[in-house]
């Protein structure tokens, strides 16, 4: 049967060309299919990968819950003590301290810190800062991998007076960026004026863990400085056993007005949340993208074997004609088989230049990133095997029509 | 006439009923996704106060002061100013209709302290703020100039927050806590929600819009912190309130309205001229400093309101509507190809190419039609599901009228134009051909 192969490529080619407009239409399908196919898999895979990465944070065992005081009366500091204490109590929860700013939440404060006093030739990497007592790291789910974590005694309370603590713990991105492969412990970093600059020495280091910004580049590097303030509004992070999180979050409010009831409790808000929330735009691109994918390769599929039928029916006679001069099924068969196969290579062909063509749009306009090949020719394959799939049902029924047609006037 | 071509067209869309059926999920498919995209991306690009846009301008001010561009991209100027700036073009220009801003919040209690207090964002701006963005008061006024000047404990509130916390009525001259101190409410908003929140872009375009507007001027003495985003380029020592009004800290948004051109230049010279006055300060301290103006598409625009997922998404709906309609050709050719002894006969007994072609055209629009009505239905369940899935959707997930009748517009248009091949095809065959017995 393959033997064959080459010696009918001639009629069929010649078959295609007399039957022009159908013919170029399926590869203009074929060649769109390509192009969207391939750019929208490369753009789904891009994004799912961001949204799978590490976070580095115990995502189901946090929730964080904002309180809002405005009673001047109120000490802030001692009672945000006093309520993180009492939390930590409640039993499910794992740890819990007040803190600035939450990782994936998405908003939160970054400062530039740096590895010499001085401005003036020193390195600087901007940061997310987090500044909590000696429960943050165990609040967020963090151990150190290098060093010691921060302590009671390193605590610094900013009641009017700001001023850097001695110390500070750092992750490895940051680590890497001021230091290269140097131990960072042990290291000094700097942020603020240069003339009133204090070192911090780095005493503890974290793997690794994202910030709040998770599209953005300095969202692997953080610093955590033990630093409590005066502020009237504060965020409580809990963490807590998985289990116990749903219940311990609902009854979060009653307690801490329970402990201070002159001030507004916002709706506890948990870490699963606002990391699907910050990823939103990368589940509804991909969400639509593979909606689209998948419809456009079925109606493709649809297209492929349509027009095969249409092809079978309108060429009746030719095929009893060849059956009655001795052509097996098998070669009817082929013969379609062969014919598909072939309008979709010059559909491949065609489809990649514009494949390219449409990625080095997307690049330019929106910065999306080079085509990897693999996509397209992943795609290729995939088109082929569709064509031939579909092509091969009506090529089937091809091999019904009698020969008895050849002899049939008109 | 165009009824009896109708009904052939229904008659012969029925005969073909798997086709049909096929060529109208391809176009509701099609029309479907295409129209989920282009709603998002229509709704997104949204400017709530068109019909001022170009009397209305947002300042930017280049006052970064060393030649690198801290986090911004080469050449873009920051988004927000200084405190500093703000008042001092105020003071400047005590007869122009500006309205400088920024996003705070407050507890709210009734006088009593009887109801549970909740927390609401709010706007600290000037008094002109109403009348920028032609908020209408349904009682009272704006507050007084001496407000704007020496700072007062008055409160505009929006008529949503006057039902909320009294029910509705006029309840002007009535006092309400933000925070611990007693305010006196002077004015009562229609409520105004626009989506995108222009003025103010910055923690995202649709944020939730503030309803309690209260004077700047009590930002320095009531130390009213920000709600919104703080930039910072300069490492200064910020120990309070006062230090951050006084500082290189870029926390305020800024808009004009400007009538005329002349207003325009006008204001655009007055700020040339305070910028270098600024430089003998040692501010601006760049060769580049300078101002912008950009009127509200421009700002929009700037800020990227609309997004390019939004727009690539857009693109590939497109295309992919392009493939459904060329795999429509298809199948209208064969159908009109199969069909041609019958169109054959009919040309024979006296019709013309033109009326064959305006048949076949009117066949391939009602398939247009109802491919759109069910691209439709589909493009609705779809955003619904958006709506459901994903948070804040709400306004942007939804039709407006604009999009309703593109959907069956854009339809008829697009089927109508794959099947310009086809019928012409059709319509070109010799009838003589088709008449020969079979």
């Amino acid at each position: 049967m393959f033997t064959m192969i080459p010696t009918q490529i001639g009629p069929i080619f010649s078959a295609m060309m007399r039957n022009k407009g159908s013919v170029s239409l399926i590869i203009i399908q074929i060649a769109l299919t390509l192009a969207i196919v391939s750019n929208a898999t490369f753009i789904i895979s891009e994004r799912i990968a961001m949204m799978q990465r590490d976070t580095g944070l115990p995502v189901e065992e946090i929730f964080s819950v904002n309180s809002f005081f405005f009673d001047e009366n109120i000490d802030s500091i001692d009672q945000i003590t006093l309520d993180a204490q009492r939390i930590r109590e409640i039993p499910g929860v794992i740890s819990a301290t007040a803190i600035n700013q939450v990782p994936l939440s998405g908003s939160g404060d970054s400062w530039g810190i740096r590895d010499k006093r001085e401005t003036q030739g020193a390195k600087v990497a901007y940061t997310g800062v987090y500044r909590g007592d000696e429960h943050t790291l165990s609040a967020l789910g963090q151990k150190v991998s290098q060093g010691r974590d921060l302590n009671t005694d390193d605590v610094i309370f900013w009641r009017g007076n700001v001023q850097m603590p001695k110390v500070a713990v750092v992750t490895k991105a940051l680590a890497e960026e001021l230091f290269g492969d140097k131990n960072a412990i042990g290291q000094y970093v700097y942020t603020g004026p240069a003339d009133t600059a204090e070192p911090i020495e780095i005493v503890g280091v974290v793997e690794q863990m994202q910030g709040s910004w998770v599209h953005s580049d300095i969202v692997e590097k953080n610093i955590f400085l033990p630093i409590v303030e005066e502020w009237n509004s504060f965020t409580l992070v809990v963490r807590a056993e998985q289990s116990a999180l749903d219940s311990i979050a609902l009854d979060i409010e009653e307690t801490l007005l329970g402990l201070e009831k002159n001030r507004v409790i916002g709706e506890p808000r948990t870490m699963e949340n606002m990391k699907k929330s910050s990823y939103q735009r990368d589940r509804l691109m991909t969400n639509m993208l593979m909606i689209i994918v998948f419809v456009l390769i079925f109606i493709t599929a649809l297209g492929i074997a349509g027009v095969s039928i249409f092809n079978v029916n309108r060429r009746r006679k030719q095929i009893g004609t060849r059956r009655a001069l001795g052509a097996s099924k098998g070669n009817i068969v082929s013969y379609f088989m062969t014919e598909s196969a072939l309008i979709a290579i010059v559909g491949i062909g065609l489809g990649s230049i514009l494949t390219f063509g449409l990625n080095s749009f997307l690049m330019k306009q929106f910065s999306t990133s080079s085509l990897s090949l693999d996509y397209v020719i992943f795609t290729m394959v995939g088109i082929v095997v569709i064509s031939q799939i579909s092509a091969f049902w009506p090529a089937k029924k091809a091999t019904h029509i009698s020969p008895a047609i050849a002899t049939r006037s008109a | 006439m165009f009824i009896y071509y109708l009904q052939m067209a229904m008659k012969s869309l029925l005969k073909t009923k798997v086709t049909s059926a096929l060529m109208i999920i391809a176009i509701a498919c099609g029309i479907g996704i295409s129209m989920t995209a282009l709603t998002l991306n229509h709704m997104t690009d949204n400017n709530p106060i068109a019909h001022k846009n170009d009397q209305l301008f947002s300042l930017q001010l280049m006052t970064i002061g060393r030649e690198d561009t801290y986090w911004f991209e080469d050449g873009r100027y920051p988004y927000q100013i200084t405190y500093q700036d703000a008042t001092n073009i105020v003071r400047d220009n005590p007869d122009m209709k500006l309205a400088p801003m920024y996003k705070s919040g407050f507890a709210v209690r009734n006088e009593a302290q009887t109801s549970k207090p909740f927390l609401n964002s709010a706007r600290l701006t000037s008094r002109h703020f109403f009348s920028l963005f032609d908020m209408p008061f349904l009682y009272g006024s704006t507050w007084s100039k001496k407000a704007d000047k020496d700072g007062a404990n008055v409160v505009v509130i929006s008529d949503e927050m006057n039902t909320k916390i009294f029910g509705g009525g006029d309840n002007t001259n009535k006092q309400i806590y933000l925070d611990n101190t007693l305010f006196t409410i002077v004015g009562i908003t229609k409520t105004w929600k626009p989506a995108p929140k222009f003025y103010d872009v910055n923690n995202g375009p649709f944020q939730k819009v503030e309803q309690f507007f209260v004077p700047l001027s009590l930002s320095p003495i009531m130390e009213i912190g920000s709600w919104g985003n703080n930039n910072g380029w300069k490492d200064e020592s910020i120990n309070n309130h006062q230090d951050k009004l006084q500082s290189e800290i870029m926390w305020l948004q800024f808009w004009a309205q400007l009538d005329t051109k002349e207003e325009k230049e006008a204001f655009e010279q007055y700020l040339t001229g305070y910028i270098s006055e600024q430089k003998k300060l040692g501010r601006f301290n760049r060769d580049d400093a300078g101002a912008a103006l950009s009127n509200v598409q421009q700002w929009l625009d700037l800020n990227n309101v609309v997004g390019d997922d939004s727009s690539v998404l857009v693109g590939v709906s497109f295309m992919f509507l392009a493939v459904c309609l060329v795999n429509t050709i298809g199948l209208l050719l064969a159908k009109f190809l199969r069909s041609a002894p019958e169109v054959g006969v009919r040309r024979a007994l006296g019709a013309s190419k033109g009326q064959v072609f305006i048949q076949h055209l009117i066949e391939v629009g009602l398939l247009g039609f109802i491919g759109g009505l069910l691209g439709l239905v589909m493009a609705n369940l779809g955003l619904y599901m958006l709506r459901n899935e994903f948070n804040g959707f709400n306004v942007v997930a939804t039709m407006d009228l604009t999009m309703l009748f593109a959907a069956p517009v854009i339809a008829i248009l697009a089927t109508t134009l794959a099947g310009l091949y086809p019928a012409w095809r059709v319509c070109t065959t010799l009838p003589s051909v088709h008449l020969k017995t079979q």
